[in-house]
């Protein structure tokens, strides 16, 4: 059930539409994994995290977007390499986006998704779990 | 071990004084995450000054960047992975491809599974375990940076690993004394080590190769020089299993039938109707196995640093007949 919710959401935020061979797994935390794996008998997880709920809404993971981020056509704010820097290395930035709305976004440099972040009033919170961040040169 | 000592041991192998010579300034490489972007795409991207290898998704970091590689939006994005030249060679020898089953028995941190899932564009099935949970951490990091999809990991020894399934085609990247990796392994190494450590190698290749399906292909590996650790598990393994093989180490230019990223440098893998590779090269600059152990050990290939310029390896491939 939670699948199916995230996956309309990623179509109605985003305009995301998975590609058919690959599957979302699991109830509130969910994975994504391709199809061959699904009738691999582990007992461990398979793929990679995809989304977490927060709050009312699903949150996609780094790991998900920087995938499938690719495919988005909306909510997605493309950054300079000095605002990527700034993105990678965990801080929060003011972004002149036009048609984005207020929620999670995409975040993206020349191609290359970075990860996600929550867009309000022309700033970008940053969503990049601390694990993934860079040492920004001063 | 000193290293008046070493040297000496070392020179019953290769050049001694040149490959240690070599080794402690050896350069960076990385590879082109095909995932996450085409060979053509990355470079067109990147900032960093690259020069290219014989593998066309491999290149030699000309100068690395202030605060490291893995600063860079290069590598936080998970369009490369940062690897030596040396630790690409096992994958591309094994060459998995779209579909297939692959089992990685000794994964952590996962730069040789990230590899195989480039291969196989994502698809089939490939189980990433490792022995060390404190590992399976890093594993799991390295996949989700990466975007690797079609991995499981699992956290069993490798001697005992057991499985219902039976794989394609499996990575025996063995535990070593890792002489060949790291410049300072000589000075707490000596020749037991090696002789107690390939009881070990070899029982985790006996067990993967149990795993095999037959006409499946195993592909055995370290980042050490001494035989204990290499042609002695693997003619462990030949002298016991009459249904294994030696097969001529090839690497597979490109990233394999049906991989991401498919425009590469024009150049991709070349298979028959069975799925097996028609072609590919030998590996630049690498020698052969030791002549003592016969004929047949001309088949693997041994890599030293100041030959082939990247880490001390040796690869060698094994057929289930």
């Amino acid at each position: 059930m939670q699948a199916e919710k995230f996956s309309s959401y990623l179509l109605e935020r985003f305009g995301i539409v998975l590609p058919a061979d690959v599957e979302l797994v699991g109830e509130n935390s969910l994975r994504v994994m391709n199809k061959g794996l699904k009738g691999f008998a582990t007992s461990t997880p398979k793929g990679i995290p995809a989304s977490r709920m927060k709050g009312k809404f699903p949150k996609p993971t780094t790991a998900f977007v920087q995938v499938f981020g690719k495919l988005a056509n909306k909510n997605v704010i493309s950054v300079g390499e000095e605002d990527a820097m700034r993105y990678l290395a965990g801080e929060e930035f003011e972004t002149g986006a036009g048609d984005v709305e207020t929620g999670y976004v995409i975040v993206q440099h020349e191609g290359a998704v970075l990860g996600i972040g929550f867009y309000k009033e022309g700033r970008v919170e940053n969503m990049l779990p601390k694990g993934r961040r860079i040492r920004k040169k001063n | 071990m000193e290293e008046k000592e070493y040297l000496s041991w070392l020179s019953s192998y290769t050049e001694a004084e040149e490959c240690v010579r070599t080794q402690g300034g050896l350069p960076y490489y990385l590879r082109v995450n095909l995932l996450k972007a085409g060979v053509g795409e990355y470079l067109s991207w990147t900032k960093l000054g690259l020069e290219e290898t014989f593998l066309p998704y491999a290149f030699r970091v000309g100068e690395v960047p202030e605060g490291g590689l893995g600063n860079t939006i290069d590598y936080a994005s998970g369009w490369m992975h940062t690897q030596s030249l040396s630790s690409m060679l096992p994958p591309a020898v094994l060459s998995p491809v779209s579909g297939e089953t692959i089992l990685d028995i000794c994964a952590a941190p996962g730069s040789k599974t990230t590899q195989c899932a480039a291969l196989m564009g994502n698809s089939g099935v490939i189980v990433a375990n490792d022995s060390n949970r404190g590992r399976i951490s890093a594993l799991s990091s390295n996949l989700e940076r990466l975007g690797v999809i079609n991995a499981c990991t699992m956290n069993q020894d490798g001697v005992r690993f057991t499985s219902k399934h039976r794989f394609d085609r499996i990575l025996v990247d063995a535990p070593c004394s890792g002489l060949g990796s790291n410049e300072n392994a000589h000075k707490w190494w000596d020749e037991k080590y090696s002789r107690n450590i390939s009881a070990l190698q070899t029982g985790i290749l006996k067990n993967a190769f149990a795993h095999l399906k037959e006409g499946g292909v195993l592909v055995y590996s370290t980042c050490t020089y001494a035989k204990e650790e290499n042609e002695v598990p693997v003619s462990r393994l030949l002298e016991t299993h009459e249904d294994s093989r030696l097969e001529q180490v090839r690497v597979v230019l490109g990233e394999g039938e049906g991989g991401a990223g498919a425009e590469g440098k024009g150049v991709t893998a070349t298979r028959s109707g069975g799925g097996e590779v028609k072609a590919g090269v030998p590996i630049p600059n690498s020698q052969p196995g030791l002549s003592e152990f016969g004929n047949e050990f001309r088949k693997v290939a041994r890599v030293y640093p100041h030959e082939f310029g990247s880490e001390g390896f040796f690869v060698a491939k094994i057929r289930r007949t």
